[in-house]
């Protein structure tokens, strides 16, 4: 157990950073930040980046 | 069961909920699913209550009570950047209802897109009615979601939902339609409710919406290009762009935290009842 007993990890307050600029983008009536970068699912992005690392 | 659990954080991002509501509402949710929902739609998943954005951990599927989304395309069920289901709660005196669809529906298609083929509703004017097949979006509670078909657990009023069986090809005596016995038949829409569907054969979608007993349709264009988002932001889409947003819930804001809400009486006399003993027990 680390000496920091928050069960606040780093991760967490990143995701929430990001959340709220999604809801501050819906809330001006934005569907998407950059819809270029979903046109593709998160696996087929995981999948083309391992293909670019393998060459 | 075996599933793969899943994790719902419902978390407030206003002062106008705080915490004491947060968990109160969690905790019938959570008895709401496991107890009505879960074996329904062979769903098993937690719901848990958090004091901040920042506390919920990165497997939840964050379910955020905001004061300040009251606008169509804001409120309702979204996905972040990475492609996980979020839904925004507009702070008003029903959110709790809200909170308990979008858990529901977020938990029987987390990634929006979930489709099943059947008739065209039953009640559908030209030219749904002539299509020989069409394709439902799941979305548990839209036929079902008006407050007078919402019941209570834990004193807190949550969802109708409707079962499996919606989708049936036939209606059959005995079989439930919806939790709460509100549907009697597959694929229609209560008064105060709306389903969504397309035509496999052009991709063109519909909704039917019910007011005042009197079915309508909102004709919602073709559907050509996915483009990374799920099928249910694209049909919400298409119902903004259509100028036409009487199902999202636009009732007043809440100004201020409503103290006394939602500690029922006996919820508080039994705590009285409790301290009591517990002052006998020291």
């Amino acid at each position: 157990m680390p000496e920091d007993q928050s069960h606040t990890e780093q991760g967490q307050v990143e995701r929430a950073k990001r959340l709220r600029e999604r809801i501050d983008q819906l809330r001006r009536g934005q569907s998407a930040p950059d819809d270029s970068k979903k046109d593709k699912s998160l696996k087929e992005q995981i999948d083309e980046r391992a293909r670019e690392q393998n060459g | 069961m075996s599933a793969l659990t899943a994790n719902v954080a419902l978390v407030s991002d206003t002062p106008v909920v705080d915490f004491s509501q947060i968990s109160a509402v969690a905790a019938a949710l959570q008895k709401q699913v496991t107890r009505d929902f879960g074996s329904i739609w062979a769903v098993d998943a937690t719901v848990g209550a958090f004091d901040a954005l920042e506390s919920v951990p990165v497997d939840y599927w964050p379910v955020i009570v905001r004061d300040d989304i009251n606008q169509p395309g804001a409120a309702g069920y979204h996905t972040d950047d990475t492609g996980q289901p979020f839904s925004l709660v507009q702070a008003d005196a029903n959110w709790a209802l809200t909170a308990s669809h979008e858990v529901l529906e977020m938990l029987a298609d987390p990634f929006g897109s979930r489709t099943v083929a059947g008739s065209p509703p039953p009640d559908a004017p030209d030219p749904v009615s002539g299509f020989e097949r069409v394709v439902y979006l799941v979305e548990v509670c839209d036929p079902c979601e008006d407050a007078q078909f919402a019941y209570s657990a834990n004193g807190v009023t949550v969802s109708d939902f409707i079962t499996p069986a919606y989708y049936n090809p036939t209606a059959s005596a005995g079989i439930r339609y919806s939790f709460g016995g509100n549907i009697q038949g597959p694929h229609t829409v209560l008064d105060g409710g709306y389903v969504s569907f397309g035509n496999p054969v052009d991709n063109h979608w519909y909704q039917t919406i019910v007011r005042e007993g009197q079915p309508q349709l909102r004709d919602l264009g073709v559907i050509s290009a996915t483009n990374g988002k799920s099928l249910r932001e694209l049909v919400d889409q298409k119902v903004r762009e259509a100028g036409k947003n009487e199902h999202y819930r636009t009732k007043p804001a809440l100004t201020k935290a409503v103290k006394e809400w939602p500690l029922s009486k006996t919820s508080t006399a039994r705590a009285k009842t409790l301290r009591n003993y517990m002052k006998k027990l020291a």
